[in-house]
């Protein structure tokens, strides 16, 4: 099929803008009369809230109100899909972001003097600080009523008979591999802005929200508001990676709750120490993982019991579980599986969606696994993998057959093996590595995944994308979504999906700033769902919007149009060729309205909650890693990251390209730097800002890292291409960590990221 | 940031006036840390700001014969790039290009370094093995002290209320001294050092090492150097068990001055293996920050 | 409140700004002069989302206390489509794909344009080194580091 506008790399609608500091983050509006907001936050990580004392904090200059949780006209608790979560807590606290008051004043300086006059009293509750000693607790130390053994969520994958593939398996391996919680770090920090109207109660929320269709939801459960009250508008949005959603919920709601009481535009905005206290971050998990094989290589079976750290409240943890246990074994054959993934409730900051959203985590354990047994196989990492991986036609781990696109598994490894030099430097570094003088090691790694794309079975039946397409009198068309930009390029790639949509130019397309109010409801621009979904439901807007305008054709030029056909700014029907703009005029002075709305519904997909097709299509991943030890003070050095993705088409190859470049780098961070310094006892985070919490810099990510792309359009999508965001970053602290056990003489020599100095020198010396 | 007043003298001669009838003065100067500080709680609500930051007279660095003399309020930045600095006290260019980021080297002074005394401060390893000394004004005296004594603990000095540091003064490495800054980070910038480890070593045609200094930062609650250690190599052609042996004394001075904590099995056995490889490195020839 | 007149030249304009003491250089821009390009990431130095150029320096203006901007050259984001090398710089960071949130750009452009003041055709190397005090969560730096290179080539064609 040829192509005009997708497969090409437009640059970014919004570049310029962002290029002169003139686009407008949450914390740059600026309104008369605006409040500003701070928040205090519970001094004890579970404990009963017995009183709130707001009375000094109204009497501070300039306050002009405080509000806590009992303030809210509504429900008290939000959520998506699990209903806990607290805004403003009111009977107790669950974690250490549990926020107890809101003051607003004139100044934020006001607001801050202010927050510190608020006190409280409490009655400490026992902290559960870990999965283990919430699952071990008793039944009255819960954190959640609804779930006294503290267990929210559980996603089981049964292929087959474990027990029958260990039997028939000539070595069966056990292993154990544990990751960290790891923040978003978004640069920018959380901002809202809540204005009422000044007419009747009706809100309007700008600011850095991923989701504006929850937040609405939230705000209309809280605050008792109907939906068509409140106008969701995200401002520029500086990073999310999935997480401005539920904790900037929370904060829309609070400010929300002012602006209804005062009248008045309220700012609420997060300081970094505040951001990465409130908000949720990306399960830690704890693999136990066994795999049994031939002494081919041949994988036979793969039993995993994984446990997620949940945090305070469910949020997201029993998706979450469940792309960990579907997306977790990999893209391999493997007979017979058995993945049981289990959330637990604690009192450590909750967690959620973060790009990934439980793959990064099982894709290092698997690897990393794998590695373990090739060696006791006497095979190299790559024989192993050549071995096992998916072909088409294969059935996938999880009981999928897939047989309706290229499942390109081996030739994305084969690209990104060629590339790096892989099986030559393998072969180098495995025997340089034997000479005990050599101080400075170095390793290769290889990681593979494949992505389900969009919400999956868990979803079923609802994971559904709208958009509205209106071309206007001078033949300009005018495209409404609500799937956010945040910095992904999305919306650049959805006007080249309208663009090629509606046969039009790129010049021509227009789209509108998300706006609940004139996008239709679209879920949320998460789960690598915005090019996939959102190109399906414009696909579907343009086809109606080109039969509209085809029927003003029709009726103005009076010639048949059953040929008709839009393309490159022309439209060619019977014998004529006119311009797009006269097929619209036509369509304008024919009275008809060349508007639609389009809708697009992922199929129902065959899934019994344990086996069958647990997504509708995927996108194919391998990574490799190469890196530098110094056995004698942990140091590790990043010497080369390449990413190769089948992510069927690019719409826009340079911006699939950033997308790679951006996920090595966060891998980086999971894999070797990032710590958020958590404490078991007090459930609290030690690493508040990014002195601490160390985000690898231009110095430490590889100049060379390389992003490649094996295209094979996807008949399942309408525009053949699938989502990159997470895909891009899902296998790369897998395949950092194979690389530095490879640096370390054995496979399984660390088990546990990130792999920062202690851990690695530790291991490095433990062992000669 | 909340303080008492504020005020920002043209000259030395005010700012000196300023600081003796200020109540409670708090001397500024680039600021970084100052800032970074004043986000806990109120910390100089009560203070008088005095804000030094670009005081001619505190700028600039000259040499003596022996020493180089740097004004209190030139930047990081300023001495990693200076010539002179360069020429005769090479460890310090290299250890004061390690401070953060570029940013704060534009605009974090060596004054103010010294005053915050933090322990990770990268320079101050460098500076101790350049027998660093800082010149005082105090009661309309100028004082010169030697830095050990003027830093007592992390972050706490010596310095009274009133005192302004003018100057520091370093010794100028004999001519062609090999020297090497190592910072032992978490990543390669904007990091805060686990430890970093300042060498100067010269040796004669020989092979003969007539000057040797070489101490650990972030590592004691003060700058040290020790002179026992220094005479380990100096008068030698230094073989590989006097080296594993200097490596060795450095690095059991962790347990012996800083107490066992958490992380001394860390940071004792990586201390002794990165000395041992610098000093493999520097008598090899290879000087290099 | 601790009041103070300032004076400082700013994007090529001469200002005078009464404003507070105790206020942080960052603070002034964004909320005494409405200049919001200036973004605020941590508020302590660790980001570089709020570099700006002070005397031809580049610095963090979230560790800058107001005080220190009399007399003082500034420069900003909102500056630099004015200048040679801050819109080639602009050019080059949107034709190469080097923005993806946006929120760190002013700041990286701002820490590339005081590279480029000084050393006109920096090395990859140099370049790493100059913005390596600025955090980016989005694109893995290459692309920056490609658009700041480019910008130096295109500075010597022009």
């Amino acid at each position: 099929m040829e192509t005009h506008s997708i497969g090409v790399s437009r640059e970014r609608i919004d570049a310029r803008a962002k290029a002169t500091g003139r686009a407008e983050f949450g914390a740059d509006i600026r309104l008369p009369g605006m409040l500003y907001c701070k928040g205090v936050h519970t001094k004890y990580a579970h404990a009963k809230l017995l009183s709130v004392n707001t009375e000094a904090a109204e009497r501070a200059p300039g306050v002009v109100c405080v509000v806590t949780g009992k303030d809210f006209p509504g429900e008290k608790v939000f959520g998506e899909i699990f209903v806990d979560q607290y805004a403003m807590v009111y009977d107790k606290s669950r974690f250490l972001g549990d926020v107890i008051a809101v003051v607003a004043a004139e100044t934020q300086e006001q607001a801050n003097a202010a927050a510190e006059l608020v006190t409280a009293e409490y009655e400490e509750l026992p902290v559960l600080g870990s999965p283990r000693a919430a699952m071990e607790a008793p039944a009255e130390i819960c954190i959640n009523a609804d779930y006294p053994d503290n267990i929210c969520g559980n996603v089981h994958v049964i292929k087959g008979s474990v027990d029958e593939g260990e039997a028939e398996a000539d070595v069966v391996l056990h292993s154990h591999y544990k990751t960290g919680f790891v923040e978003h770090a978004y640069i920018e920090p959380e901002s809202i802005t809540v204005i009422p109207s000044r007419m009747r109660p009706e809100l309007t929320v700008l600011g850095s929200s991923q989701a504006p269709y929850n937040l609405r939801m939230t705000l209309h459960r809280l605050l008792n508001l109907p939906m068509a009250r409140i106008t969701v508008r995200p401002s520029a949005i500086g990073g999310s990676f999935g997480g401005k959603i539920e904790s900037v919920e929370s904060i829309a709601a609070r400010a929300g709750l002012i602006a209804l009481k005062t009248g008045r535009p309220v700012q609420y905005t997060l300081t970094r120490e505040e951001s990465i206290l409130e908000s949720y971050k990306r399960h830690p998990i704890e693999f136990d993982v066994t795999v049994g094989a031939s002494k081919d290589g041949t994988l036979k079976s793969l039993r995993v019991e994984a446990i997620g750290d949940a945090g305070a409240y469910i949020n997201m943890s029993p998706p979450v579980m469940y792309k960990t246990a579907t997306l977790g074994p990999g893209p391999y054959r493997i007979a017979h599986v058995d993945y049981n993934a289990t959330s637990v409730l604690t009192n450590n900051a909750h967690t959620g969606s973060m790009r990934g959203f439980g793959t990064p985590q099982a894709i290092l354990a698997l690897e990393n696994t794998l590695n373990e047994l090739a060696e006791k196989l006497g095979m190299t990492p790559l024989e192993l993998r050549r071995k096992n991986l998916l072909h088409n036609g294969d059935v996938s781990p999880c009981g999928h057959k897939l047989d309706f696109h290229e499942v390109s598994i081996a030739s994305v490894t084969e690209k990104a093996l060629a590339e790096s030099d892989y099986e030559r430097k393998y072969q180098q570094y495995t025997e340089e590595n034997r000479d005990p003088d050599r101080r400075v090691r170095r390793g290769i790694g290889l990681a593979c995944s494949m992505r389900g794309a969009s919400i999956g079975a868990d979803g079923n039946g609802g994971d559904v994308s709208r958009v509205l397409i209106e071309v206007e009198e001078d033949a300009s068309v005018h495209v409404n979504i609500g799937l956010v930009e945040i910095g992904q390029g999305l919306r650049t790639c959805q006007s080249q999906m309208a663009a090629e949509g509606m046969g039009v130019s790129f010049d021509r397309v227009t789209l509108g700033e998300t706006d609940t109010s004139r996008s239709p409801f679209t879920g949320a621009c998460i789960a690598s769902r915005g090019t996939f979904l959102g190109g399906g439901a414009i696909y579907d807007a343009c086809e109606k919007v080109k039969a509209i305008i085809a029927e003003g054709v029709q009726k103005h030029y009076k010639k048949p149009v059953d040929d008709i056909h839009f393309e490159n700014d022309r439209v060619t029907f019977a014998d004529m060729d006119i311009s797009f703009e006269e097929a619209v005029h036509a369509c304008y002075h024919a009275a008809l309205t060349p508007m639609a709305a389009g809708t697009y519904t992922v199929p129902l997909l065959d899934w019994d909650g344990h086996v069958g097709e647990p997504f509708y299509t995927y996108t194919y991943s391998c990574n490799v890693a190469e890196v530098e030890v110094d056995l004698d003070s942990g140091v590790v050095n990043v010497i080369r990251m390449v990413g190769c993705h089948d992510m069927g088409r690019a719409i826009n190859p340079t911006m699939v390209e950033g997308q790679i470049y951006g996920g090595l780098a966060m891998a980086q961070g999971m894999g070797l730097l990032e710590d958020l310094g958590h404490s078991e006892t007090t459930s609290a985070f030690k690493n508040l800002n990014f002195e601490d919490y160390l985000l690898p810099t231009a110095l430490d990510v590889p100049d060379c890292n390389t992003a490649l792309l094996d295209e094979h359009p996807d008949p399942r999508s309408a525009f053949g291409g699938r989502s990159m965001g997470e895909p891009a970053t899902e296998p790369g602290a897998a395949a950092l960590l194979c690389a530095v056990n490879h640096a370390l003489g054995r496979a399984g020599t660390i088990r546990e990221v990130p792999a920062d100095l202690d851990r690695v020198f530790h291991a490095a010396n433990a062992r000669n | 940031m909340e303080f008492q007043s504020y005020q920002k003298p043209a000259t030395l001669d005010e700012a000196l006036a300023a600081l003796r009838t200020a109540h409670q003065p708090l001397l500024l100067a680039g600021g970084t840390d100052v800032l970074v500080n004043a986000r806990e709680e109120h910390r100089y609500q009560d203070r008088s700001v005095i804000d030094i930051y670009g005081l001619p007279e505190l700028t600039g660095i000259t040499e003596t014969e022996r020493e180089l003399i740097i004004g209190a309020g030139v930047t990081h930045a300023q001495i990693a790039a200076s010539p002179l600095v360069r020429a005769h006290c090479g460890v310090l260019s290299a250890a004061c290009n390690t401070v953060g980021s570029l940013q704060i080297r534009n605009h974090a002074t060596i004054g103010g370094n010294i005053a915050n005394a933090s322990p990770a401060a990268d320079s101050l390893a460098a500076l101790a093995i350049l027998g660093a000394e800082v010149e005082i004004a105090r009661g309309g005296q100028t004082l010169r002290l030697p830095l050990s004594d003027v830093i007592a603990r992390p972050y706490r000095t010596t310095l009274e209320e009133r005192d302004l540091i003018l100057r520091v003064i370093v010794q100028k490495l004999p001519a062609g001294c090999r020297y090497n800054f190592y910072k032992l980070g978490r990543r390669r910038a904007l990091a805060i050092s686990r430890m970093t480890i300042a060498t100067a070593l010269c040796v004669d045609d020989h092979g003969v090492v007539t000057f040797f200094s070489m101490t650990m930062g972030a590592t004691f609650p003060k700058p040290l150097v020790f002179p026992e250690i220094n005479a380990m190599l100096t008068g030698k052609k230094p073989t590989d068990e006097d080296i594993a042996a200097v490596a060795k004394a450095l690095s059991d001075k962790i347990p012996e001055i800083a107490g066992i904590r958490a992380s001394t099995k860390y940071k004792q056995p990586v201390c002794r293996n990165l000395c041992e490889r610098i000093l493999k490195q520097l008598l090899g020839g290879e000087s290099h920050a | 409140m601790h009041n103070i007149t300032l004076s400082f030249r700013l994007n090529g304009t001469d200002y005078t700004v009464e404003t507070s003491a105790e206020k942080r250089m960052l603070d002034v821009l964004r909320n005494d002069l409405g200049l919001t390009g200036t973004k605020e990431g941590c508020g302590v130095g660790e980001c570089g989302a709020c570099t700006v150029v002070l005397n031809g320096e580049a610095v963090t203006s979230c560790l800058v206390l107001a005080g220190q901007m009399q007399g003082a050259d500034i420069m900003t984001i909102e500056g630099m489509s004015e200048t040679q090398i801050g819109s080639i710089l602009q050019d080059c960071f949107v034709e190469g794909d080097a923005i993806q949130c946006g929120f760190c750009t002013p700041g990286f452009i701002m820490s590339a344009y005081a590279l480029l003041l000084k050393n006109p055709h920096p090395t990859r190397e140099e370049i790493r080194e100059a913005v390596a005090g600025n955090l980016c969560r989005c694109t893995g730096y290459k692309p920056i580091v490609n658009a700041i290179e480019q910008a130096g080539l295109r500075l010597s064609q022009s």
